[in-house]
């Protein structure tokens, strides 16, 4: 098993072949090297710190079981960062499928505290604000606003209209806009 | 903030943005992997699992065939080597009883009275010397193999002509390869005793029942030629009805046993419905919903099998099957205040009020939505308040799919004619050719947009199983009935919460025909 400093030294082409060997301490360096981006990913579509955890465990899993797909054509980080939005929308969906809990949207809202009124506001805020949004609006906004995707890919993604992912979009931005406004308002 | 704007502010605010997850998280994906890696995914097992499969059944019937062709060669070896056997003692036993006729003659010149019996002894003693070929007697005479024996304690009549007495002897071999022999050619059943009829030695009547003598090997014992009659006079049919004779088909069953080719044309009665596995604690209501909700239909089917004997009784298959299987469900919507948008133009007034859901199936989700100017609630605005009752409303559903099967199995046969009984089962290889789901809405029910469903493809496994009874209506064809059961092993749909196995039962008719001669 390779140790930490060769780890270290391997490039991500060697880290990926000792990963599919089932090596632990690069699956392990994997995980380092994306959790930071893919754990505030997550926090984007998660109504929950909780639930933006399981994505993120979920999600590393699948990554790890799929790397074999994975063709070094494109960045590694982005290969990744799609299984994530890929794994949260299941998870999302699966949770859909459960009786909901109407509070959280609430809960995530009132998380929301403006760090330093005197600047603008930090990502810490804004993912909060994304959080904030009912989760039919926060997956459009993500997938649309954040990762580039097409209405026509997010109405293939979310099994909707295209239409209503563009129906979607303006009501997201609108109440975004409305939250942020309330919040400088508040802060004076 | 115009609305680029704000992706663009959000865009340039989270970019690069990280957030610790706590140690948790790596906790539990390291207690989930595992130690060599995902080297094999549920895939590649399937296919192991079906080229072990086929090639067992290959293995199976080579083995089954080759044993088969080995036993036909030494029946046909048998059959050649008992001519020549034949042939060549009826001519040995005409040479001995042309010397025994001329030394019964010479003796008779020299002492008519007394000496007889040497002369039998002669015989009696060169009788003994079976299994080992033809031997010279201690007058260079040649005697009969492994035939029979004749009774060395037989009493010999001294008055008896010795030329009497030594056609006897030769007319006594006769009979005895024409008439019978003991086990293993070493039991005495005939008496050679002048003038008396022969007797069976062991105190038993003669049977009418016709006995050949076959030498198995070269020459080394004989057996009895098995008989077909024999099995069936015990078969369960002839006790329940002893007139019964259990007649089986012309068969040979030294003739190239067990090569027959079957072609079977059918068409069939298939009901297939689902079983729905939760994955997850927390996900069995799932499965006991969509049970009330889902119900599988009676569908027709045809196809087409080829079927191999290995051995007389077995029986290798091998077909292509066009199968449907229908689904209904009722999926019912429920609509409550919080779901829905209400959107007023402040130019005309108007209102416009979207609501969405998703229709959760067995087979997966999908979802719809409404945008409409008319208040789910009721006519009026007031309604709409978290007060008011839910709108519920019913989305019928009707999925089918339509699948070509392979099935390969193995049959164990039981022949009784004019009928023929088999069980046996193996695998089915289904390819979906095409899926779908159609809606439709009751009357009342708002105006939905439904997202189509995710179409169901690819190849799946299933085993089967089945018993058939065949009517024979001619020398070459039977009807055929075949009840079988089907269980899908790969899920038509999973996700994390629940997957979805169906599973059928199929009666097959159709007409069986025996393509070879």
């Amino acid at each position: 098993m390779p140790s930490e400093a060769t780890l270290n030294t391997l490039n991500e082409t060697q880290l990926i072949k000792a990963c599919l060997k089932g090596k632990k301490n690069a699956q392990r360096a994997i995980y380092d090297t994306h959790k930071g981006v893919m754990f505030a990913l997550c926090l984007r579509y998660a109504s929950s710190r909780e639930e933006a955890e399981d994505i993120l465990q979920d999600g590393f899993l699948k990554v790890y079981r799929d790397l074999h797909q994975y063709k070094p054509d494109a960045p590694l980080g982005a290969w990744i960062r799609r299984v994530m939005v890929n794994t949260a929308l299941e998870n999302i969906r699966k949770k859909s499928r459960r009786p909901q809990s109407r509070g959280q949207e609430v809960m995530a809202w009132d998380s929301v505290t403006h760090t330093n009124p005197s600047t603008e506001m930090n990502a810490k805020d804004l993912t909060a604000v994304i959080q904030s949004l009912p989760e039919d609006f926060r997956l459009v906004f993500n997938l649309v606003a954040l990762e580039g995707y097409s209405h026509r890919e997010v109405a293939e993604k979310l099994e909707i209209s295209e239409s209503n992912s563009k129906v979607r979009l303006t009501r997201a931005r609108a109440m975004l806009q409305e939250k942020i406004a309330l919040i400088f308002e508040i802060d004076g | 903030m115009e609305e680029n704007n704000l992706d663009k502010y959000f865009q340039e605010k989270l970019a690069g943005h990280t957030e610790e997850p706590p140690p948790a998280v790596w906790e539990g994906i390291s207690s989930e992997l595992p130690k060599g890696g995902f080297a094999w995914n549920k895939r590649y097992l399937l296919l192991l699992l079906l080229l072990i499969s086929i090639g067992g059944a290959a293995f199976l019937g080579i083995r089954l065939y080759d044993m088969d062709s080995r036993v036909a060669e030494l029946e046909n070896k048998i059959k050649t080597e008992k001519s020549e056997s034949i042939s060549e003692t009826n001519e040995n036993i005409t040479k001995t009883s042309d010397q025994n006729a001329e030394k019964a003659s010479t003796t008779n010149e020299k002492n008519i009275a007394g000496t007889a019996s040497e002369e039998s002894r002669e015989v009696e003693q060169n009788a003994p010397n079976q299994g080992k070929g033809f031997v010279k007697n201690s007058e260079g005479e040649h005697s009969a193999k492994g035939a029979s024996t004749v009774n060395p304690s037989s009493d010999i009549d001294g008055s008896i002509s010795k030329t009497d007495q030594a056609a006897k002897a030769s007319s006594t071999f006769e009979s005895a390869l024409n008439t019978g022999s003991s086990k293993g050619g070493t039991e005495p059943i005939l008496g050679m005793n002048g003038s008396t009829p022969i007797e069976p030695t062991q105190g038993q009547p003669n049977s009418p029942q016709k006995v050949e003598v076959i030498p198995t090997t070269a020459g080394s014992h004989s057996s009895l030629a098995f008989n077909p009659t024999l099995l069936s006079s015990i078969s369960p049919f002839s006790l329940v009805n002893p007139e019964f004779t259990g007649r089986e088909r012309e068969i040979d069953y030294f003739d190239e046993p067990g090569k027959d080719w079957y072609l079977f044309a059918y068409g069939m009665a298939n009901y297939t419905h689902r079983r729905v596995v939760a994955q997850v604690e927390g996900a069995e209501a799932i499965p006991n919903q969509l049970d009330k909700v889902e119900n599988g239909l009676i569908t027709p089917g045809a196809g087409l099998q080829v079927s191999r004997e290995l051995g007389r009784k077995f029986r290798l298959s091998i077909g292509m099957e066009y199968n449907q299987w229908i689904q209904e469900g009722s999926y019912s919507a429920q609509v409550v205040f919080s779901d829905v948008e209400v959107m007023i133009n402040t130019a005309t007034g108007s209102e416009q009020f979207d609501f969405g859901g998703s229709v959760e199936s067995s087979f997966g989700s999908t979802q719809y939505n409404s945008t409409s100017g008319e208040n789910p609630f009721g006519s009026g605005f007031e309604a709409l308040s978290p007060d008011a009752d839910p709108v519920e409303f019913n989305i019928q559903a009707r999925q089918q799919i339509n699948y070509l099967s392979i099935p390969i199995s193995l049959e164990y046969v039981y022949n009784l004619y004019p009928f023929t009984f088999t069980a046996g089962g193996g695998l089915s290889v289904n390819h979906i050719l095409g899926s779908s789901m159609d809606y439709t809405l009751e009357d009342g029910s708002p105006d939905l947009e439904i997202a189509p469903m995710k179409k169901i493809e690819g190849i799946y496994l299933a085993f089967q199983a089945g018993v058939a009874v065949e009517y024979g209506i001619s020398e070459r064809m039977s009807l055929r009935l075949n009840p079988s059961y089907r269980g899908w092993m790969t899920p038509i749909f999973e996700n994390e919460e629940i997957r979805t196995l169906p599973f059928g039962v199929a009666v097959k008719a159709g007409l069986i025909y025996r393509l070879n001669d």
